[in-house]
């Protein structure tokens, strides 16, 4: 199972970026977007040449040719039981490059790959099977339908697929304990609070087994409180299904919170796509700098980050030695350092498989902390 | 400047298309009259089965479940006052003309209402012809009704039907096109074809003004099936008639209570059944 060799990459920037490699050459990914557009407009041919050849960006095309430009060029991958979080402001093109995913909204150009198979050309026939089998979505509205019950909103991609309602009621009520909703089937969507709801939609996505959910902001109309809670229990359980999960956000925190990646998205481009780490602490352009300069880096950021060569390390004038400084490891966050610093007020040695790779002093620490480096 | 012969020539295609219309759906429309008769008939002997207090009843027990007991009483005084004004039988025939009629143009109204819905020209089509229909003097349709089949119950339950389609059909129309996107998508993402779209997102949605569609056709159904005293259709339409011939104020009167007292009937009960429906939703 490629699952297995996702959970493992899931933590760390650079097991992605191997793993990715790898994968590309042996296997699938469940979602792979090829240089995907999307263009509105009466001249969106015109528009996607002149896109792909002179480089325009989203607004000299709505001068030029009248048309706006919902994604440009966007290509990823999505590793099988990752989160994938796509993060961008309002109109920067994300709901629109999430229902090209499953053909809601049809690409202009490019190509989207489901499990390494092509969809942009399959019948509709095909597609609706294709959507029914594996892909299951959340909107930021919930889109409950009002006159069905829980129970049978959460069976609807079931009953869609005309599976008997005796093995449908028992896959809903499955996917209700999974969001802790279990007890609540006979009320109606109207009864429950915005909470409740998003987790009747995420059940009802998560009814039909999909091996993909596509998540569209799924929690940002509910209050900070709630959405904190429905953040923490979407981890949990996203570690227990391991679903390729395509999600998307205009909070940075909930991207950071969730994402095993992240994509930030401007203006209908993909502008970095990286792990929380390589955004915050390389961030590609001012834009995505800004972004990030809000965010506290203390759990984010890793000791392989902020660390010294050992080289370079100068004991102080009473003599410590290597073998007396309090240890630590590659991925331990600076919240983890700060405590052991706390405790010691010594440098931290920093090990991989027992050999000294660095040295985090409580300079680099501190500069670390801030973003700066030396 | 009018030109007289212009307008004669126009009122005389008019005449000419009608009676051709006439002689070319004779057979179809004596059909379709004559059903329709037939189940009138039926459902006003059914209606007059149950001797009137027994019916009176009856009609207290169904709106005391639907409306509550204040109502119930209010509705079973009502058609006792109409019955002891002596207009049973007229009020009865009203009221089956009045539900026959509407039914049978919800069953025309609904699904063509449907039709406009997911059809572009259906839609083109219906939207002027519904205008018109409905801003068309009802006395209007009498006429071609009379032409076609003559003077009597068959033409006032015809007149009655054709003029409650309009609103079955515009607000079918309307409640399926106004819901909501979101429900739409989350249907197309679910992997619905656009069948199961119809029937499992579309319709449900749009039962809200289906059901207001409904409540519209019986009260104009009802209204109609007055008018349609004038061409031969029975109950307190004909009474009302008759008694603006012989200027008999005191029986147009009673006359017109009985047709206000059916009207609020009807209403309130349609509207019950509708609030009733969607506190609960349907069953699953």
């Amino acid at each position: 199972m490629p699952t297995q060799t996702a959970a493992k990459m899931a933590g760390g920037a650079k097991n992605a970026d191997t793993n990715e490699g790898s994968h590309a050459s042996r296997d699938h990914f469940p979602v792979e977007c090829r240089s995907l557009y999307k263009i509105y407009g009466k001249k969106a041919k015109e528009a996607l040449f002149a896109i792909k050849n002179e480089g325009l960006n989203k607004s000299q095309l709505l001068a030029h040719y009248g048309c706006v430009a919902g994604v440009i060029d966007a290509s990823f991958r999505i590793l099988p039981g990752e989160i994938f979080c796509i993060m961008g402001l309002s109109g920067s093109g994300k709901s629109t490059l999430i229902r090209q995913i499953n053909r809601l909204i049809e690409p202009t150009a490019g190509e989207v790959l489901i499990d390494g198979q092509p969809i942009n050309r399959l019948p509709s026939k095909d597609m609706r099977h294709l959507r029914s089998k594996k892909l299951g979505m959340v909107f930021q509205n919930m889109a409950l339908l009002p006159r069905r019950n829980v129970r049978d909103n959460v069976a609807f991609g079931l009953e869609l697929r005309r599976i008997a309602k005796k093995e449908r009621y028992t896959a809903a009520e499955k996917a209700l304990g999974l969001v802790q909703l279990s007890g609540w089937e006979t009320k109606y969507p109207q009864e429950l609070s915005g909470g409740m709801q998003q987790r009747v939609g995420l059940a009802r996505a998560l009814a039909v087994d999909p091996d993909i959910l596509l998540m569209d902001e799924p929690f940002s109309a509910l209050d900070p409180l709630i959405r904190r809670q429905l953040q923490k229990e979407f981890i949990k359980l996203s570690e227990l299904t391991r679903k390729t999960t395509l999600f998307i956000t205009h909070d940075l925190d909930e991207a950071i919170r969730l994402g095993h990646r992240i994509a930030i998205m401007k203006d209908g481009v993909l502008v970095q796509v990286g792990t929380p780490e390589e955004i915050i602490t390389q961030p590609n352009d001012d834009y995505v700098a800004d972004f990030v300069a809000g965010i506290s880096r203390l759990k984010l950021v890793y000791a392989h980050t902020v660390m010294k060569p050992v080289e370079n390390y100068q004991p102080p004038q009473d003599g410590l030695r290597l073998a007396d400084l309090p240890k630590s490891h590659p991925k331990a966050s600076l919240d983890a350092l700060i405590d052991i610093i706390a405790a010691q007020d010594k440098p931290i040695l920093v090990e991989e498989d027992n050999k000294p790779v660095g040295i985090v002093t409580k300079r680099s620490l501190l500069l670390g902390i801030q973003g700066k480096s030396e | 400047m009018t030109n007289p012969d212009t307008f004669a020539r126009f009122d005389a295609i008019i005449e000419r298309s009608i009676e051709k219309i006439g002689t070319s759906l004779e057979g179809f429309l004596d059909i379709f009259s004559a059903i329709l008769e037939a189940i009138l008939f039926g459902v006003e002997y059914a209606l007059q089965l149950p001797h009137a207090l027994l019916f009176i009843g009856l009609l207290g027990l169904i709106s005391w479940r639907i409306v509550g007991l204040r109502r119930a009483l209010l509705f079973m005084a009502g058609f006792f006052l109409c019955l002891a004004a002596g207009l049973w039988e007229e009020t009865i025939a009203t009221t089956a003309l009045t539900l026959v009629s509407a039914a049978v143009a919800l069953m025309i109204g609904i699904p063509l209402g449907i039709l406009a819905a997911v059809n572009r020209t259906a839609d083109k089509i219906s939207l002027p012809l519904m205008d018109f229909m409905q801003t068309m003097p009802p006395y209007v349709y009498l006429l071609p009704g009379v032409a076609f089949l003559g003077f009597g119950e068959s033409t006032a339950i015809s007149t009655t039907t054709l003029f409650a389609i309009p609103p079955a059909l515009k607000l079918t129309n309307l409640g399926i096109r106004q819901v909501d996107t979101a429900q739409l998508e989350a249907g197309r993402a679910f992997g619905a074809s656009p069948l199961q779209l119809l029937l499992k997102v579309q319709i449900p949605g749009a039962m809200p003004s289906i059901m207001a569609g409904v409540n519209q056709t019986l009260m104009l159904a009802l209204a109609m099936s007055v008018i349609a005293g004038i061409v031969g259709g029975g109950g307190l339409g004909a009474m009302v008639y008759k008694t603006i011939m012989f200027m008999d104020i005191a029986g147009a009167f009673n006359a017109g209570l009985a047709i206000v007292i059916i009207a609020i009937v009807i209403d309130r009960l349609s509207e019950g059944m509708v609030a009733k429906l969607q506190k609960t939703g349907p069953e699953a």
